[in-house]
């Protein structure tokens, strides 16, 4: 039996205090920390209950499930912090890193204490999978967001859009992971090819902007230019 | 393996290396600022369908005939389609909301909602990833007339084609033997002709509406196929998405032009 609520309030209230003596974006950092961390044990909390309630098994509860689930909540966490407190640009991103990897320490420390960590190998899969799959999608979104609200089509359409692919890419790593063989193996990298990808593409446009240093057109909205 | 399963995999694997390639090619227009936006989406919605494609086949092959509780391969369907009405909402010259419209994208897509759950029987599913399609179903509309992507004539066309669609699906259920047959091939004469209409029209037109109209046609047709026609309809869904950039780089030089 696994306290779940008794880890997460061991590692929040030292995390909480360290609020009080933190400004700007390290107490930002250490808030969206913490949210993550609440957001795994909520969608754990309504995992298990709908596991009980739909009748599915661990695996197709972890296969079909928890992506949507715990996706959902990464969401709502990320589009809180944009909504409270007005967050744009880097500080988008800034959430998006606190809330993922709260999310995903908090996971791994509820399977860490409930599996053990004897082996190095379970563990470091563990730390670079499933820890970084938490963080690329949800800065992917965060990026996603970004970008529609820059366009101005910060659209239900274009966020649920965005939201349906995180769900897909995390689905598809679950799916991978859920068999053990070469499946498993292309599941274990695709996150950390996933974040690479991610991080070269980021610092390409960022690149690309600099060097124009004008401010980009809607580029191809003709139509809005009239 | 019987050969529509070798079919159904070599024309996934197609459409798979296509969507690839049509991703790589998309990265450059996107990392370039000024002609961001389209591509963009674009990228977002091809990633979302060649998500669900790997999907489909990894599950396929992890575990071959069990049917999926959830497709979650529906939900990357179901991104694109979000995506692009997104995409395409942004590009509307007039956005007015005529009730005619709504109604006609609403009792479309409802009719094929109820037809979807009568053959799978995946009531929840087909309700909840149908929805998005009443939304792009609406902006393909308002798009396809306020920019005179086509004529009024071709839309009486498109429109009646609709009709006749649902219309002949809904027979078929009700009726057996000989006039089952006979109704089955006008319904699938019907369907492959507007396909064969909206893909040349697409092809020569280069217009993102009618490109993203060929996509929706080729998926309706998808649902509503089984067997050798159900695999003519995918392949006409990758040349549809193949159109996609095509039209879309139409877009791009007419705004560079202004």
């Amino acid at each position: 039996m696994l306290y779940a609520e008794n880890i997460l309030i061991c590692i929040a209230v030292p995390l909480a205090v360290t609020m009080l003596f933190t400004k700007g974006n390290a107490r930002r950092m250490v808030a969206s920390f913490l949210a993550g961390m609440l957001a795994c044990i909520i969608s754990a909390y309504i995992a298990g209950a709908i596991e009980a309630l739909s009748g599915f098994g661990p695996e197709d509860t972890s296969i079909f499930l928890s992506p949507m689930i715990e996706e959902s909540m990464k969401l709502l966490t990320i589009l809180f912090c944009i909504y409270m407190f007005e967050s744009s640009g880097d500080k988008t991103d800034l959430f998006a890193v606190g809330i993922g990897a709260g999310f995903a320490t908090f996971e791994n420390c509820c399977f860490i204490l409930s599996s053990g960590a004897p082996q190095l190998t379970n563990v470091l899969i563990r730390g670079a999978a499933v820890g970084v799959m938490h963080i690329v999608t949800l800065v992917a979104v965060a990026k996603g967001i970004r970008f529609l609200k820059r366009y101005n089509i910060f659209s239900f359409a274009g966020i649920a859009g965005v939201f349906s692919l995180s769900v897909t890419v995390h689905g598809l790593y679950n799916l991978l992971v859920s068999k053990p063989g070469i499946s498993s193996y292309i599941g274990y990298v695709m996150p950390m090819a996933c974040a690479i990808l991610l991080y070269m593409f980021t610092s390409g446009r960022n690149r690309d902007n600099e060097r124009s240093s004008t401010k980009p057109s809607n580029g191809g909205i003709l139509w809005q230019k009239k | 393996m019987s050969s529509l399963i070798l079919l159904n995999f070599i024309l996934t694997g197609l459409q798979i290396f296509v969507l690839s390639v049509i991703v790589v090619r998309l990265v450059a227009p996107m990392i370039r600022a000024k002609t961001a936006f389209l591509p963009f989406f674009l990228f977002l919605a091809m990633v979302s369908y060649l998500l669900s494609d790997l999907y489909w086949i990894v599950y396929d092959t992890l575990k071959p005939g069990t049917r999926m509780p959830i497709a979650a391969n529906e939900i990357a369907e179901c991104s694109v389609i979000l995506l692009l009405s997104a995409g395409l909402n942004t590009m509307l010259r007039d956005k007015a909301v005529r009730m005619g419209e709504v109604l006609f994208a609403a009792l479309f897509i409802g009719a094929n909602i109820a037809l979807w759950i009568v053959w799978s029987g995946e009531w929840l599913q087909d309700i909840v990833f149908g929805i998005p399609y009443v939304y792009f179903v609406w902006v393909l509309i308002r798009g396809l007339r306020t920019r005179g992507s086509m004529t009024p004539h071709e839309i009486k066309s498109a429109f009646v084609a609709c009709i006749s669609f649902v219309v002949l699906h809904v027979v078929l259920i009700l009726v057996g033997g000989f006039a089952h047959l006979f109704i089955e091939s006008v319904c699938f004469g019907l369907m492959f002709a507007v396909m064969a209409w909206l893909g040349l029209k697409s092809y020569q037109e280069k217009d993102i509406f009618v490109a993203s109209t060929f996509l929706l046609w080729t998926n309706l047709v998808m649902f509503s196929s089984y067997g050798y026609s159900y695999q003519a309809a995918y392949l006409a869904n990758t040349i549809a998405l193949l159109l996609l950039p095509m039209s879309m780089k139409k877009e791009i030089a007419a705004d560079a032009l202004c």
